[in-house]
């Protein structure tokens, strides 16, 4: 069973990324979803995300506006952390996303 | 790099949070918008930079979240200030030097002389030396156009200047003139009087030479192409005579001639050279000597006097310098005094051939620049028992000619015997072929 709210949630997601997709706008503006940047294995940016919820050095999850990214890995740092944009570096192993609704 | 200087100069604390839900205290600081930067998790805890501002704005978030701050060390300038606060001293000193540095900074240190190549920078330091423009002036008294104006009318090759100012140097940039400077200033002189006074100005040869070719843009052709001419002999001529109707001479148009002849001529070549020559055998000893100077004061360290009679020395000097173009008048000096004993040694055959060979093939060269073209060479090298030579004759294809006043010819005289030479001549050429 699905809720009201997801189902509403996906149309939304849906109808705003044809009009991403119409207007040619980039996605992660118009539908809000992080963009991760990747140089090589050591570091790594993260933009339009919403906090952090655990930080160890070999373990960092972040909460997204549709779930959680998982980063694991050795020696994580967080070289900044602000408001738009915050950047790892350290030995990074795997990202993994977690609770994120898969489209049909 | 220049974000970690921003950050020394606001200053900063590294500081740890500890306590049972540190995440959310780094959530309320992006919230709020402090900046956060070198995180790293340590043994439970959160080490990270956090600015002075920053700082201060974390009271309520650490009473919310309920975590505890350690400040482990303080970097950064105000830190640093404040450390330091009752060294009286050395905040007189800084001030003192940021002073000095802006009140040195309104002189000019240093004259950069650039683009000179037949005069030294300093002929033309002693030059602007007369002109009172010398290391040391203030740089509201420097006048870049007066001193351009000045080099122009001193001296004549150099046919472009520029003066400028530069931090504390003064930059001069020459052009001399690469062309035959003699011929073509007569030229130009020339022509700006004939404007005026209309007085010709013949082409005459400057060497003995066979004519090759001749191209005529004023004046009237005295010589034919093969002919052979003496130094001295009228090429082409200033006046060009004006007939009747009967071909008779009525008088002469001024002007000033202009052409492009090249002759065919011989030139002499020699050049000699010693087949012995002294080399220098060191000894093992060094005098040295090092000076500082402060403006006028000098302070000199050790001494160069010895009792050899032969010496070579070496010398370095420099200026202290912030960057490019601020000049301090701070110099130093080195000097280096290595007796030796000079021994004569001969040269081999080989030798000596290279050298001579290397000088002839430079003169060429320098021919060849001027225009010149050789046709045929036979340049021998002729060893001696002291002194070996380079002996020869060049023959070459050159420009000849060069402006000289022209004789006024008197047109009555002229009028009976003339008429008849020139008239053909001066029907058909009206002293402005193509």
């Amino acid at each position: 069973m699905k809720t009201k709210r997801q189902v509403s949630a996906r149309e939304e997601h849906s109808l705003k990324n044809r009009l991403s997709e119409l207007s040619e706008l980039p996605k992660d503006v118009v539908l809000g979803i992080p963009m991760l940047t990747m140089v090589g294995q050591m570091e790594l940016n993260i933009e339009n995300y919403r906090g952090i919820i655990e930080y160890t050095d070999c373990l960092i999850r972040i909460h997204t506006k549709d779930g959680q990214i998982r980063i694991c890995g050795k020696n994580l740092k967080v070289d900044y952390y602000t408001n738009d944009e915050m950047k790892v570096t350290g030995h990074i192993i795997s990202i993994e996303y977690v609770g994120l609704s898969v489209p049909d | 790099m220049l974000s970690r200087l921003i950050c020394y100069i606001k200053g900063y604390l590294r500081i740890r949070i500890a306590g049972y839900s540190t995440e959310r205290f780094l959530n309320a600081c992006r919230h709020r918008g402090i900046y956060l930067w070198g995180l790293q998790a340590v043994s439970g805890a959160y080490e990270m930079n956090i600015s002075i501002s920053g700082f201060r704005k974390l009271k309520p978030i650490i009473r919310k979240t309920g975590t505890k701050v350690t400040v482990l060390k303080k970097s950064g300038l105000p830190f640093y200030l404040f450390r330091y606060r009752k060294r009286k001293l050395f905040f007189a000193g800084a001030f003192f030097f940021v002073f000095l540095i802006f009140f040195m900074s309104r002189y000019i240190w240093n004259i950069d002389i650039a683009g000179n190549k037949s005069r030294t920078d300093e002929t033309l330091l002693e030059f602007l030396e007369t002109k009172s423009v010398r290391n040391g002036m203030a740089k509201s008294k420097v006048n870049c156009q007066r001193i351009v104006k000045d080099i122009r009318k001193e001296y004549d090759d150099i046919i472009w200047v520029s003066a400028s100012i530069r931090g504390t140097r003064l930059i001069i940039q020459i052009k001399e003139n690469e062309d035959s400077p003699a011929v073509s200033e007569d030229k130009e002189h020339a022509q700006e009087e004939t404007k005026e006074a209309a007085s010709p100005v013949d082409i005459v040869a400057d060497k003995s030479c066979t004519i090759v070719s001749a191209i005529v843009r004023n004046g009237l052709l005295q010589t034919k192409i093969g002919a052979k001419v003496k130094k001295g002999d009228v090429l082409v001529s200033g006046q060009v005579p004006v007939n009747n109707d009967a071909g008779e001479v009525t008088g002469y148009q001024y002007h000033v001639s202009d052409a492009d002849i090249i002759g065919k001529a011989k030139l002499k070549y020699k050049d000699s050279c010693s087949n012995t020559y002294i080399e220098k055998e060191n000894f093992d000893v060094c005098k040295k000597q090092y000076s500082l100077s402060l403006g006028n004061i000098r302070f000199s360290f050790g001494g160069i006097k010895n009792d050899y009679e032969h010496f070579t020395m070496y010398g370095e000097q420099g200026q202290l310098k912030f960057f490019d173009n601020f000049y301090l008048p701070v110099c130093w000096w080195s000097r280096e005094a290595i007796p030796y004993t000079p021994r004569k040694k001969q040269h081999d055959t080989a030798e000596i051939q290279q050298i001579l060979t290397e000088r002839f093939v430079r003169y060429c060269e320098d021919l060849e620049k001027k225009g010149v073209e050789i046709i045929e060479n036979d340049v021998k090298i002729y060893t001696g028992q002291d002194e070996s030579e380079a002996k020869g004759s060049l023959t070459v294809r050159m420009p000849i000619g060069k402006a000289k006043a022209s004789r006024l010819l008197e047109v009555p005289k002229q009028k009976e015997d003339k008429g008849e030479k020139t008239g053909d001549e001066a029907d058909g050429n009206d002293g402005n072929s193509h």
